[in-house]
């Protein structure tokens, strides 16, 4: 076991010629020593590859990162400091919601936008996840943050392009779990949840979480939102 | 979010940007994809928070790179108090850094758990990293003799646990 005493850079400084973050001399020598050359330009693809992904498909990591720290910061602030700490977490939230759901526009409130729509994040093969909200007896088909009053009551609608293994359900704040549709092997096609959820006076604001059963599981315990499609519930009240 | 706290579009440019790496990073000292996953956000979490820190820093990669070791670190003790928890002994095969020898990082990946926190910042560079002993000093603003002593801590400590010849 011997350690490396060669004249190579290393570490931060070799891999921040590939992020751009390295100084003037570590550049040199990656331009100078073929060996070093040759490694920066295949981190380089790889970045490069990763960043593409990223901004045509987040994977869900951001959103995993701003809850984490939401539920950080409901945990451990002190008692009187807990109506700051609730805002601090309600605007991390939505801003968590914005964040991942941008590109997204919610019907209820844009009868007028006909064009197609897709969101970021998306289960492994390539599905759509809508929720249909039923507001006194008048359905919406919902795609971004679902505004539920008591009252209402959603259904989830599924879309894939390919056979996939599939559950649904609701996961509050508090991590109670109601399901939606249990663990099913759906065909290619749009399906609908086998059941609804109704919700009582008392609007508990979570997550629609739709995706395969592990990653939903995952969602479930680890608050980890990657691999599934979860849709923000929040209490739509006066 | 808080002042000195990064907003989301920032965190979202610097995951996109940084991300591949310091997963990369992550996967290479703890050698367990779940585990990994939760270093990474954990780093991030402290990065969010750090925006001063972050801008200050004269290499934000390196910065960045500190703050992952340190939440592996965690991981890794939590690893080591909870044994029954398995751990995944497949080597590392990531193509490494010119000048890393790859035996040599993988043999030390699987005693960083074992490691005092200053043997551990010594391990990472030199053996993960690559890093020569001279500049390892510099970064720690330490002598070479005192990074010589405790990378011959860390061998002697590896071959004791893995139970080869230094």
């Amino acid at each position: 076991m011997s350690v490396n005493q060669t004249c190579h850079i290393a570490g931060a400084r070799l891999d921040g010629v590939a992020t751009g973050d390295s100084d003037a001399d570590a550049n040199a020598h990656v331009v100078s020593c073929a060996e070093c050359s040759a490694y920066v330009a295949r981190l380089r693809e790889e970045i490069d590859a990763f960043t593409r992904a990223q901004a045509e498909h987040p994977d869900g990591f951001v959103a995993s990162v701003l809850l984490r720290r939401a539920t950080a910061v409901r945990r451990t602030f002190p008692l009187r400091a807990r109506t700051i700490a609730g805002a601090a977490s309600v605007l991390a939230l939505a801003a968590v919601v914005l964040l991942v759901l941008r590109p997204l526009r919610n019907e209820r409130f844009d009868p007028g936008d006909v064009g197609p729509r897709e969101g970021p994040i998306r289960f492994k093969g390539g599905a759509q996840v809508a929720v249909v909200v039923e507001h006194r007896g008048v359905q919406s088909r919902e795609l971004g943050t679902l505004l539920i009053a008591p009252g209402d009551r959603i259904r989830v609608e599924i879309s894939l392009d390919h056979e996939e293994s599939v559950t649904a359900g609701v996961l509050t704040d508090a991590g109670e779990w109601a399901e939606l549709q249990p663990r099913a092997l759906f065909e290619a096609g749009t399906h609908f949840s086998e059941k609804s959820i109704a919700f009582d006076g008392n609007v508990e604001e979570g997550w629609v979480l739709v995706g395969p059963p592990e990653a939903v599981e995952r969602a479930r315990q680890r608050r980890d939102f990657r691999l599934v499609h979860a849709i923000r519930i929040r209490a739509n009240v006066p | 979010m808080p002042a000195g706290a990064l907003t989301n579009d920032e965190l979202t440019e610097l995951y996109r940007r940084y991300g591949f790496l310091l997963r990369r990073r992550c996967r290479a000292l703890l050698r367990d994809e779940e585990q990994a996953e939760d270093a990474l956000q954990a780093a991030f979490l402290k990065i969010v928070e750090s925006k001063r820190a972050l801008q200050a820093a004269d290499n934000r990669l390196a910065w960045m790179y500190r703050v992952v070791d340190r939440c592996c670190l965690d991981a890794l003790r939590r690893r080591k108090v909870r044994r029954a928890e398995p751990i995944d002994e497949r080597e590392d095969s990531e193509p490494a850094a010119p000048g890393v020898d790859i035996e040599a990082r993988n043999a030390i990946a699987r005693v960083l758990h074992e490691l005092s926190d200053s043997e551990y910042q010594v391990a990472v560079l030199a053996y993960v990293d690559g890093v020569p002993q001279n500049e390892i000093a510099k970064l720690l603003r330490l002598s070479r003799p005192t990074i010589w002593k405790r990378l011959v801590a860390v061998r002697e400590r590896a071959a004791k646990l893995l139970e080869v010849t230094p």
